[in-house]
């Protein structure tokens, strides 16, 4: 038992009483104990956070007695990256979500309570889903001994040196994009928890909670939200560095496991404004938000458990079979009971659109309600073309034994024609709020045309969205064949749309808070159409071209200014540089001192030690020189007869096997060898590995009109791990087009390729515009904005009343 | 109800697709002489389009003379049908039908010179994509005997006597019998010729030096032609450059023992009677220079040039440059022995290696230019398309301004007239 287990544990227990009284509570309608729950919420969350504090620490501090520590850092690297390492792997990526759940999970039972009988049902599943994650951690620990690496090593050994962190995850971006993703999936569990109780509750016949909920729910989504697109893009941007893509999004399986949540996530917010209790979207509402959580776990065990990789294979318990347990609850509780529920509801009492058909006509069918329904609509259908290419491989796998990929085309094309509609419909959406039917229908048929008129014509076959083969499916050939000119229109509608309603809303409104919301709603959809704007030309209009640059190393490299290809760059070489690391490091932070290695005796005895120390004797022999440690019980044993190199007074390391008491006239001897034994001051590299070779070349590029962007490009190479090797990119963030160059260094040649990626600076403004325009509708939202309801009081019955009143006044300030 | 039935006919549908769109149904009929091929076993293998297996192979029975099996979606399927102890087998490419017809037999004799039976022949039977369709093993009296053959098709006979190989291609429906006289092998080097192939037997390739202070090495193939009846086995030598040292050589597409010699590499080499078997060696040279007399008569031979600058390559009069996709050079007239070659790339070798300069650039020299750069960087497009950035703004926001000062006019307009 170690302290990271025993805070585990304590929180296991906590968390478990917790959920078993407000189970009880819940199911008896008795409150006995219920005063212990706030205790026991707070003190799970607080058993976590240091559980997560102490793992933190235990990487800081190099604490090599923890597997998973040993596992995921090394000495040499930084303050920043050694932090990086908790969340590098399984066991510390489940502790950081156990432990953000548990936060979310005090912070809502602080907020609001749990005065009302559903409102403990709630609470039981977040609480319930913390203890649930604490039992993984339990199971598979991050606080694992060393001991279960090296089973056949003496009680008390501890490595000296750790396993180093992958390589991919040494970057500023993987350092907060993990924290911020699993923040995202933690606010998640609120929603789950609140949409899966009011479906219990509507089964046990009661009409359910969701209503009184609302502003909550709302909260809740919507900061998942800001979190989940901050995550998304943070990941984007990681890969556009560190992956060399040229672009920020490849279909990678885990990249479309987060995009899944937030399409769906996506569709959920607009589900929600859409709802009104007892009427509109009474069901689908709640039912979508219990399952973004849901299908948020789904995809991460698709993706990150290898349980479909390798779906025969149980067997190996842990996380794997855990996340698969966890998959099955929230999928029934988020999904499975939302339908059994909707399925055995009286088919006839559904029909919004009879009430609506009272009027005639078109104008029967295009109202506020039916556009949104349809947006909700097309963001399900983005999210099922996104799920279906992640999962197919898997289902077909399952029934036919075959491994299929799935092409990023397939993603491409058949989104493409949705997200143009939905940018049509969001530019409909706004003009029909803002000036009425006819007028709208008039410019939707302008842009709509406008769209098709842009797919037909492509001035180059650069701009058309795919090269089609003669055997592809017609929707390929269709979509394939059209022109990323139709993507302009679309666009332009939907920013002229919004920008014009905001522009009459914020006129009719003397509220400051409604005004900042309003401009909060326009710079989310104007930032949600400059993306759809930036990404097909992102990369249909990407090029790059490379150019070979010789004897770099031996210093004889051309200096000149050359052509790159047929590219409009020029490059320049001026240098090379070739680093390790770690260089020179002090002999204390790989090697023990004489004195650790007897403070450690028996425990070393038969492992292989680097040590260091003061040479104050040598005897040579005729099979072996001895050498004796800072004039201690420590003796190093180099093998074969002659010289080592290495005098008297002399500060040296040395490698080898220790042998405790193996000769009468020592304690320890290490049993080195001529290569592994060496001066303190230039150690022989088997004592020392390098773990990181940086190559790179210094190189300005230059366009027509001058330099573009200088630095050294080239890559790291990780020698101890596999010789995986990760670039150094040099990227110029230019207002259009970044310049990214990569450099492959290898036997004194550079390889220069200079790639031009247009509009990633949009991109980023348009992101940018997302999160800004979320944090003001979060804040400022006059119904269920954080600062509304915190001056409005936040008890269950206060919140219901206000929700009945603005359901009877409807929409004037919702979205 | 109506919800569930919906639901159950959605879920039907989804769990269909994967099934369905995985898997191509492969069938065909067999039919043999005797009109029995119930019961033989089929494979359908899934190829990728360079021929590898892409996919695991899927394998039923013939019904009948029928067959039909689902099979991973592939761009070209290999059927292989086993039938009274002989394997066929048709490649498929964009077709998923089979029709085999094994009418056919061949008969024949391996004798020896003085006429009796070869006893202990291996005798294989391959057909034009070389598979082996059948092997036997010859009795005292030397005879053997294959069938059902495909009647479209012709096979070639290899009969294997101890080291000596001797072929015939026979085509069944009009062969009935071969015989092969098995003629003591010689180890005389002037029945061989090179082969007269395309594109061309003889080949030297100049690989570019790693950096600057290295030199070029060179790899040689020849394919040697057999066309007498008697197999060859004996030494055949590669001549080298002065100077130049060997480091590997290769026997009919294998890594193969060497000597070095005065004159060369020297290498085991067995030519079947009416065959051909490629050997080669690589070597590196001391110099810029590729200098060597010609051993046998050759009717052409290609010296390629990749990474290299072909106008700024010296060479001898009896080279040109060759007007293939790759830059290299090929003899003006064919060769006689003993006439000398000789290449000089000093600073031919391209420093800079431009993708996708193919388009611009002249002559061969341009291809060889991409085909290298291709290797060193990633394989997109090497071009960089020239991005209206400025007019795809200028055009989204131009609109949107137009359309907001067009709907302010026409608002102004409307209250105007007290429309609105």
């Amino acid at each position: 038992m170690n302290p990271g287990t025993i805070l585990l544990a304590l929180a296991f227990l906590s968390g478990l009483s917790g959920t078993a009284i407000l189970a009880r509570s819940y199911l008896r309608d008795d409150d006995a104990y219920l005063s212990y729950v706030p205790k026991l919420t707070a003190g799970t969350a607080v058993l976590l956070v240091a559980a997560l504090a102490h793992l933190t620490y235990q990487f800081i501090n190099q604490d090599y007695t923890n597997a998973y520590v040993w596992e995921n850092t090394a000495s040499y690297l930084s303050l920043l990256y050694r932090v990086t390492g908790v969340y590098a792997a399984n066991e510390g990526s489940v502790l950081l979500w156990a432990a953000i759940v548990a936060v979310v999970a005090l912070v809502a039972s602080l907020s609001r309570g749990f005065p009302t009988r559903r409102g403990k049902l709630i609470h039981a599943f977040t609480v319930g889903l913390v203890t649930y994650f604490t039992a993984m951690l339990l199971l598979q620990s991050p606080f694992a001994s060393v001991r279960t690496e090296f089973p056949n090593a003496p009680p008390g050994f501890v490595p000296t040196s750790g396993q180093g962190l992958n390589p991919l995850l040494v970057d500023p971006y993987m350092a907060i994009h993990p924290p911020v993703m699993f923040i995202s999936y933690a606010l998640l569990t609120m929603p789950f928890a609140i949409g899966a109780a009011h479906f219990i509750a509507l089964f046990r016949g009661d009409d359910g909670l969701f209503s009184a909920w609302i502003g909550s729910v709302t909260r809740w989504l919507r900061l998942s939200w800001l979190f989940l697109t901050a995550a998304v893009a943070l990941g984007g941007l990681w890969s556009y560095t560190v992956l060399g893509w040229g672009g920020i999004w490849a279909w990678d399986p885990v990249e479309t496991a987060i995009l899944v949540p937030w399409l769906f996530l996506t569709a959920t917010l607009h589900a929600v404004t859409n709802y009104r209790p007892g009427g509109r979207y009474r069901i689908l509402a709640p039912a979508m938000t219990a399952s973004v959580f849901a299908l948020a776990v789904y995809t991460t065990s698709v993706v990150r458990s290898g349980v479909f990789r390798s779906i025969h294979s149980f067997a190996d318990g842990g996380i794997g079979a855990s996340f698969l347990i966890l998959m099955g609850i929230t999928t029934l509780l988020g999904v499975v009971a939302p339908f059994a529920y909707w399925l055995l509801q009286n088919d006839d009492s559904d029909d919004d659109a009879e009430a609506a058909a009272g009027e005639s006509g078109l104008a029967g069918w295009i109202n506020r309600s039916n556009l949104l329904h349809l947006a909700v609509l097309l963001f399900g259908l983005l999210t099922f073309v996104s799920l279906w290419g992640l999962s197919f491989p898997v289902l077909r796998s399952a029934m036919t034994g075959l491994e299929v990929s799935v092409e990023s085309r397939y993603y491409n094309l058949w989104s493409f024609p949705l997200v143009l509609a939905v940018l049509l419909l969001l530019g409909f959406y706004m003009d029909y709020e803002r000036d009425g039917l006819r007028r709208s229908l008039i410019s939707l048929g302008v842009f709509g045309l406008a769209t098709v008129v842009g797919a037909a014509v492509a001035p180059s076959e650069t701009w058309r969205l795919a090269s089609v083969r003669p055997s592809d499916a017609f929707v390929y050939q269709l979509v394939g064949n059209a022109s990323a000119l139709s993507v302009l229109p679309p666009v332009a509608y939907a920013i002229f749309g919004t920008v014009k309603r905001t522009g009459s809303r914020i006129a009719a409104t003397t509220s400051r808070d409604a005004k900042l919301k309003e401009s909060g709603i326009t710079l989310i959809h104007v930032g949600a159409a400059l993306l759809v704007l930036s990404l097909p030309f992102m990369y249909l209009f990407a090029g790059q071209a490379s150019v070979m640059a010789t004897g770099v190393a031996s210093g004889a490299v051309d200096t000149s200014q050359r052509d790159v290809g047929d590219s409009p760059y020029d490059v320049r070489v001026l240098g090379y540089e070739q680093n390790e690391f770690p260089n020179n490091p002090e002999p204390e932070t790989y090697a023990l001192s004489s004195s650790q290695v007897l403070t450690r005796g028996q425990s070393l005895n038969t492992s292989v030690q680097a040590v260091h120390g003061t040479v104050t004797a040598i005897r040579e022999g005729p099979q072996a020189t001895v050498v004796q440690l800072d004039n201690s019980q420590v003796w190093v044993g180099v093998a074969g007869n002659g010289s080592v190199g290495i005098e008297t007074g002399q500060e040296v390391v040395a490698r080898g096997q220790v042998m405790w008491e193996f000769v009468p006239t020592a304690d320890a001897i290490v049993l080195a060898g001529p290569q592994t034994i060496g001066p303190a001051d230039d150690p022989p590299e088997s004592v020392v590995p390098t773990r990181v070779v940086a190559n790179g070349v210094s190189l300005a590029v230059y366009d027509e009109d001058g330099i573009v962007v200088s630095g050294v490009a080239g890559q790291r190479e990780y020698p101890q791990q596999g010789g995986l090797q990760v670039r150094d990119v040099l990227i110029d963030r230019g207002p259009l087009v970044d310049t990214y160059v990569i450099a492959g260094v290898s036997d004194g040649t550079a390889s220069i390729s200079v790639k031009r990626v247009p509009f990633v600076t949009l991109m980023r403004v348009s992101i940018l515009a997302l999160l800004v325009g979320m944090l003001l509708v979060l804040f400022f939202d006059p119904r269920h904005g954080v600062r509304t309801s915190a001056s409005a009081g936040t008890s269950d019955r206060r919140s219901a009343q206000q929700t009945g009143s603005d359901a009877g006044a409807v929409q004037e300030v919702s979205d | 109800m109506r919800r569930l039935i919906a639901l159950l006919v959605v879920v039907s549908c989804l769990a269909f697709v994967p099934v369905a769109s995985a898997t191509t149904t492969v069938s065909g009929t067999v039919t043999a002489e005797d009109g029995n091929t119930d019961g033989a076993r089929v494979e359908v293998v899934p190829l990728t389009q360079q021929q590898q297996r892409a996919d695991g192979s899927v394998t039923t029975t013939i019904d009948g003379s029928s067959f039909s099996v689902d099979a991973p979606d592939a761009p070209s399927y290999a059927v292989r049908v086993s039938h009274g102890g002989a394997t066929h087998y048709e490649i498929l490419q964009n077709q998923t039908q089979v029709s085999m017809d094994l009418t056919e037999r061949v008969s024949g004799t391996i004798r020896n010179p003085d006429g009796s039976g070869t006893e202990g022949a291996v005798i294989e039977v391959v057909d034009e994509d070389e598979f082996v369709v059948d092997t036997y093993r010859t009795n005292a009296t030397g005879s053997f005997a294959f069938g059902p053959l495909e009647s479209d098709e012709t096979y070639e006979i290899r009969a294997a006597v101890g080291d000596a190989e001797y072929r015939r291609t026979v085509d069944p429906s009009t062969t009935d019998s071969v015989t092969i006289t098995a003629q003591p092998p010689t180890s005389d080097t002037s029945i061989l010729n090179v082969a007269n192939r395309s594109p061309t037997g003889h080949v030297v390739q100049m690989l570019p030096a790693q950096n600057a202070s290295t030199n070029p090495s060179v790899v040689e193939t020849v394919a040697f032609e057999n066309p007498t009846d008697r197999p060859f086995v004996g030494t055949v030598t590669i001549g080298l450059p002065a100077d130049a040292s060997p480091y590997a050589a290769m026997v009919g597409g294998e890594q193969a023992q060497y000597r070095r010699t005065d004159s060369g590499v020297q290498l085991n080499v067995s030519v079947p009677a009416n065959g051909t078997t490629q050997i080669g060696a690589a070597y590196d040279l001391t110099g810029r220079q590729f200098e060597k007399q010609v051993v046998r008569n050759t009717s052409s031979l290609a010296v390629v040039l990749q990474g290299y600058n072909t106008s700024k390559v010296s060479h001898s009069e009896n080279l040109r440059v060759g007007s293939s996709p790759i830059s290299l050079l090929t003899t003006t007239e064919s060769l006689d022995a003993g006439e000398t070659i000789s290449v000089d790339v000093s600073g031919a070798q391209m420093e800079a290696s431009a993708a996708g300069a193919g388009a611009t650039s002249d002559s061969g020299s341009s291809a060889g230019a991409s085909s290298s750069a291709v290797e060193t960087s990633s394989s997109e497009s090497g071009s960089i398309p020239s991005f209206p950035g400025i007019p795809i703004l200028g055009g989204i926001f131009g609109t949107v301004i137009v359309g907001l000062g067009a709907y302010r006019v026409a608002d102004a307009g409307l209250s105007n007239t007290g429309e609105d």
